[in-house]
């Protein structure tokens, strides 16, 4: 079949995910050296090393410090623009809502989304100090893309075409405390308020 | 998805190119080994009618298939969608995920459930008992085809049959009646 393309590169990028050294954890094939290998089972993002941040301890007249909890889960088997919707729908909610939401939501990263607030809801109580789990808010969620590979798709008559294997990110960071009430919606008097303020600042530039 | 179209292959533009000339002639475009349906009587066509359709016909033969010119009046994009364009119709309004506002909790053992639905953790604890009480009409049947005609009544541990249970067939289940399965 002439749909193939140059055989090295092509094979190189299939067999992408099939790295040797990713199976091997790291020395156990020379039990004598213990020698850490650099690729470990797991690449440390950023997301995760925001929890091991330490603040200096507050002082007395400062007010409370809201704890926050980042948790992710790296490369869902699901598409980056599909999770956007629901990372989009859980922004600035309580946590008991957020999970009433995905509960009764068809999507396949509802499901997703739902396992990894559960498991940072638990972090918080544990590690966090957060004394009531229905007191977090979802400061921030966001999805990210993942690692894509490409595979054929044959189409009839001999005809292929390339598709992609997406994957995403999903990103959280609970904060404890009632959720922000939301923004009120610009109104027209809001904007031309604005506008006048603009106006009046205005100065005059060059002059004496 | 791009799906590629491989000019190098003989044997596709060749079915294409008699396809197309057999539709241009008039004729249904059958593939070797199709049998065509049994034409009725024709009209008797007049000789100058027939002169430019054979002119037609000779022409195309001689020259690219027709095909080919028709896909310049097939719509195509002009320009790319720019992120911005792309992102003003994925962000939407209509296209975000909707809030729910029928989503309560279940009185009987508390979980979610959505106002018009039957809970799911109280439908499915029902489930499992109705399937192990399906496992002991089984064991009693004893095969298929072989439900009796009259009603079952099911009784739990420590309950004897009344005197409204004459005649009825007994399933006896080896627990504690469960608290929401109410005994008449």
């Amino acid at each position: 079949l002439c749909g193939f393309l140059a055989g090295g590169a092509w094979a190189c990028g299939l067999l992408g995910w099939a790295r040797p050294e990713r199976w091997l954890a790291s020395g156990s094939l020379f039990p004598l050296s213990c020698i850490h290998t650099s690729t470990s089972l797991q690449k440390s993002g950023i997301w995760e090393k925001k929890n091991r941040i330490v603040y200096p301890p507050q002082l007395p007249g400062e007010p409370r410090r809201p704890a926050e909890i980042y948790h992710c889960r790296r490369e869902i088997k699901y598409s980056n623009d599909k999770m956007w919707y629901l990372a989009k729908l859980i922004k600035g909610m309580s946590i008991d809502q957020a999970l009433a939401q995905l509960e009764f939501n068809d999507k396949k990263g509802a499901k997703v989304i739902k396992e990894v607030l559960l498991e940072a809801q638990e972090m918080a109580v544990r590690n966090h100090n957060v004394e009531f789990k229905s007191n977090l808010h979802i400061a921030e969620s966001m999805s990210g893309r993942g690692r894509y590979v490409k595979r054929i798709r044959y189409h009839g008559k001999g005809m292929f075409g390339v598709m992609r294997i997406s994957r995403c990110h999903y990103f959280v960071k609970l904060v404890e405390g009632p959720p922000p009430p939301p923004e009120p919606p610009r109104t027209g008097f809001d904007q031309a308020k604005e506008y006048v303020q603009q106006l009046r600042s205005r100065t005059l530039v060059h002059t004496l | 998805r791009v799906v590629l179209l491989l000019s190098p292959l003989p044997r596709l533009r060749a079915l294409l190119q008699r396809c197309w000339t057999r539709l241009e002639r008039g004729l249904p475009p059958a593939f070797p080994g199709a049998q065509s349906p049994p034409w009725g009587p024709a009209l008797a066509v007049q000789a100058p009618a027939l002169i430019p359709e054979q002119v037609g016909g000779s022409r195309e033969s001689t020259e690219a298939p027709g095909l080919w010119d028709s896909i310049l009046w097939m719509a195509a994009p002009k320009k790319r969608r720019t992120i911005e364009v792309n992102r003003c119709r994925r962000r939407d309004p209509s296209r975000l995920i909707k809030v729910k506002t029928n989503i309560d909790t279940c009185p009987e053992c508390g979980n979610l459930k959505q106002k018009h639905v039957l809970c799911g953790y109280c439908y499915a604890k029902v489930k499992a008992e109705t399937r192990l009480i399906r496992v002991e009409i089984g064991k009693k049947e004893g095969g298929p085809w072989k439900a009796p005609t009259v009603e079952t009544v099911v009784l739990y541990e420590g309950e004897k049959p009344t005197a409204k249970d004459e005649g009825k067939r007994i399933i006896e289940r080896a627990r504690k009646r469960p608290s929401w399965f109410a005994q008449n």
